[in-house]
């Protein structure tokens, strides 16, 4: 029943922990990068071993031996760097980046992936240099305390009191796993609990802390590390650290109760456990589960819903106090639901940030040099956007790196700085965040684009876009001017993925370039996914909404088509050019007769151009978007639902899988339907 | 009545639970010279829950009571051990191993 227990508490603290992992790893790559221009940084240091120590705790609790095991390696290492035994140099850098990529991949797996042995064996040959670096190291075994491997005569006798506040154990520490700790940097002995102070049971508030504890402590670490073992209960505890005397060797030591991963599992994970990097920056937040938040702006939405309907009650009974009273809930909600939204927005840094490596690694693989800057990285836009962004980043950014910058030789002759430069930048602009990503490289050839383009029929040869155009072909399917190609790009994949996929956030990518003197590719994308601008139309009793971005215009009142193929297509003539256009009526099956005159809502997605046949023009609407039901996924040229204030659903289109349904009509007329028969009414 | 079991989580999640519960058992003791718990289910404890039986063993004293902390768990001697108090609570030597 215990055990089952425990197997049920460590699978649901697994993910938990694999995500703080995650986070741990991304810190230690940061540090280790930032190490790298103030290599001396004593605090960086610090920071950086205590991640690598939480790390290795919180695998210790979940029984992640391999990730204990290696990380232990590393954690020496780091020891050692930290007490000034060694150098971190360039090449202890790239090595600790390294190991660290092998714990993010270990603490991947802990989920449930396979080791290979590849990994197992690039693991061995990195302890070994790790361990080449530091020899004693190899004879520590993971859980051991460091200081078995040092010489005894850095050994150093504590004798430390501490007594804890009254509410220790409410602000979430646990003398417990403080001395579990503390076992970590030394050991302890002579433990002696003060429990004078403890009350009898019937006076006893259980809640409150009545400890105090004295002990001697050998270890090689220093005051500071000490007192940094209390940091997170200082406030709450009187602390004296006394020096004991002079040096004692390590084998006199007792070897009492062992720090193992056990004792640590016995304090509850919800403590707040002390090696825990997450506490030692007391930055104002709080982890909420994103779905969570997804829940409270999902009701809010409804609430924004009943209030409308709300106050549309009001109005009809005419009392001028009521309606007042509605208007101001409904302002009220408005503001609460602009509030939530702005909780899912994360600044963008943190993204960037990661670039940092990227750069790093890929640019010395190149032979280039390059410093990478990173401007406005506070800008925030939604986590969501954040994370689907990152790969077209990754991308753009190799792009510059492989083609756009050069190396020093190159540059030298060129007149231009031996380091190049790379700058990721960020910035709103008018409801949509706007990033750069601009390197002061060769740039795009221009003429060679074009020849690439008309060799490959993209553009009919002998003709001659403008500028702005022919760089853009670059984002054009099957394109690729790199004359070698190479690992990183150069394949002639990936730049129309990288599009399709910021198109997909509905945002856009453009690129503009000066030959010689780099380029730079400009993405916006919208703040947030969770509400757009759209644009309410109605066919019948049925309400559809495009996002309004996506309109190009609106032919207002003309007569209704009449010759529509079996699937609703057929085509207009708009300023003297063929316009393919498609009835939804028809499309979807619509069970309403047709007015005698419509409307043409012309929509661009992409190169596209189409038009839609709609009834009614209802005109702007600030649309929350909710996912479609199961029953309506496999429905073609949608891309989710909105609650209008009086109730209805209204279907928001996706106007790139619309656009293919209206030009099918042109390509294969005869090809069977598939969506629409499925749907009835909606 | 005589034996008390300690609840499998010993924290303090739980002290105000197991207070009340000590409570109500120490209540029911009357005279009896010698308090039995039963610590063989603990198997998650902290600093909260090592205090709660310090606080039981003053009252054992007080009522001139002896209090046996009878077959704890791994978990709890082992924390006892780390907090210096097996020697008052459990009647182990602090660095003696696991009873």
């Amino acid at each position: 029943m215990n055990d089952h227990d425990d197997l049920a508490f460590i699978a649901d603290a697994l993910p938990a922990f694999v995500s703080e992992g995650q986070e741990q790893i991304a810190s230690i790559e940061q540090l280790l990068l930032q190490l790298e221009d103030t290599p001396d940084d004593r605090e960086l240091l610090d920071a950086l071993f205590r991640c690598a120590h939480t790390v290795k705790g919180s695998a210790g609790i979940f029984g992640l031996d391999a990730v204990v095991a290696f990380t232990h390696h590393v954690e020496t290492l780091l020891d050692c760097l930290r007490e000034g035994e060694l150098a971190l140099t360039p090449e202890i850098s790239t090595l600790l980046l390294q190991c660290n990529d092998q714990i993010r991949q270990l603490i991947d797996q802990a989920t449930g992936g396979i080791d290979d042995a590849s990994g197992q064996a690039t693991r061995e040959a990195l302890v070994a240099r790790l361990d080449a670096l530091h020899p004693g190291a190899s004879q520590a075994r993971p859980g051991e305390t460091t200081m078995a491997t040092k010489a005894a005569d850095q050994m150093q006798a504590w004798q430390v009191s501490a007594r804890f506040g009254t509410d220790t154990f409410r602000n979430g520490m646990d003398p417990l796993a403080l001395l579990s700790y503390v076992g970590q940097i030394g050991t302890l002995d002579a433990v002696h609990c003060d429990d004078e102070a403890v009350p009898a049971l019937d006076t006893l508030d259980p809640e409150s802390c009545h400890l105090g504890f004295a002990f001697a402590l050998h270890t090689d670490q220093g005051r500071q590390a000490i007192e940094n073992a209390f940091s997170f209960a200082i406030d709450d505890t009187v602390l004296q650290i006394d020096e004991a005397g002079a040096a004692t060797s390590a084998n006199e030591t007792l070897p009492d109760a062992e720090p193992s991963a056990d004792t640590t599992a016995a304090a509850p994970a919800r403590l707040r456990e002390p090696a825990g990097t997450a506490t030692a920056d007391p930055g104002r937040y709080i982890r909420v589960q994103a779905d969570r938040l997804d829940a409270v702006i999902n009701l809010l939405g409804e609430l924004v819903i009943a209030s409308a309907g709300a106050s549309l009650l009001a109005r009809q009974t005419r009392n001028g106090a009521l309606i007042e009273a509605n208007q101001q809930i409904g302002t009220l909600v408005e503001d609460i639901r602009n509030g939530t939204l702005q909780l899912r927005m994360v600044p963008i840094g943190e993204s960037f940030s990661r670039f940092r490596r990227v750069v790093r690694d890929t640019a010395a693989e190149l032979g280039k040099e390059v410093a990478l800057e990173i401007v406005g990285g506070e800008t925030e836009l939604d986590k969501a956007v954040v994370e689907r962004i990152a790969d077209p980043l990754m991308h753009l950014v190799r792009n510059a790196l492989d083609h756009g910058l050069e190396t020093p030789a190159q540059r030298l002759a060129a007149g231009k700085p031996a380091q190049g430069k790379l700058t990721l930048s960020a910035c709103h602009e008018s409801g949509a965040i706007l990033i750069r990503i601009a390197d002061d490289g060769r740039g795009i050839q221009r003429d060679k684009v074009l020849q690439r383009a008309w060799d490959r029929g993209l553009v009919e040869r002998g003709v001659t876009p403008p500028d702005a155009e022919i760089f853009n072909l670059i984002f054009e399917a099957g394109f690729s001017t790199a004359e070698k190609v190479t690992n990183l790009s150069g394949r002639g994949v990936g730049m129309d993925v990288v599009r399709s996929n910021i198109e997909a956030l509905r945002g856009s990518v453009t690129v503009s370039s000066q030959e010689g003197h780099g380029s730079c590719i400009e993405i916006r994308l919208p703040l947030t996914l969770a509400i757009i601008d759209g644009f309410l139309v109605g066919v019948g009793a049925s309400r559809f909404i495009f996002p309004l971005d996506a309109i190009a215009e609106v032919i207002e009142d003309r007569p209704t088509a009449t010759a529509l193929d079996a699937r609703g297509r057929s085509v207009v003539e708009l300023r003297g050019r063929v316009l393919p256009v498609l009835s939804l009526r028809t499309l979807y099956a619509l069970d309403t007769p047709p007015p005698e005159r419509c409307s043409v809502v012309v929509i661009h997605s992409g190169t596209q151009r189409y038009g839609v046949l709609v009834d009614l023009l209802l005109g702007q609407h600030q649309t929350v978007i909710k996912p479609l039901g199961r029953m309506f996924r496999s429905l073609r040229g949608m891309s989710g639902s909105s609650i209008l204030g009086n109730g209805e659903v209204a279907l928001i289109f996706d106007v790139a899988s619309l656009g293919q349904l209206a030009m099918e009509a042109a390509t294969s007329p005869s090809r069977p339907q598939s969506p629409a028969s499925t749907q009835g009414t909606l | 009545m005589s034996r008390h079991l300690l609840p499998r989580e010993l924290t303090i999640h739980t002290a105000a639970d197991t207070h009340r519960a000590l409570l109500a058992w120490v209540a029911g003791l009357g005279d009896a010279r010698a308090w039995h718990v039963d610590a063989s289910p603990v198997d998650e404890t902290d600093g909260a829950g090592v205090q709660l039986l310090l606080s039981l063993s003053r009252s054992a004293a007080q009522a001139q009571a002896t209090l046996h902390i009878e077959t704890p768990s791994p978990a709890l001697a082992r924390a006892c051990r780390t907090l210096g108090v097996a020697g008052t609570l459990l009647d182990i030597p602090a660095d003696g191993r696991p009873a």
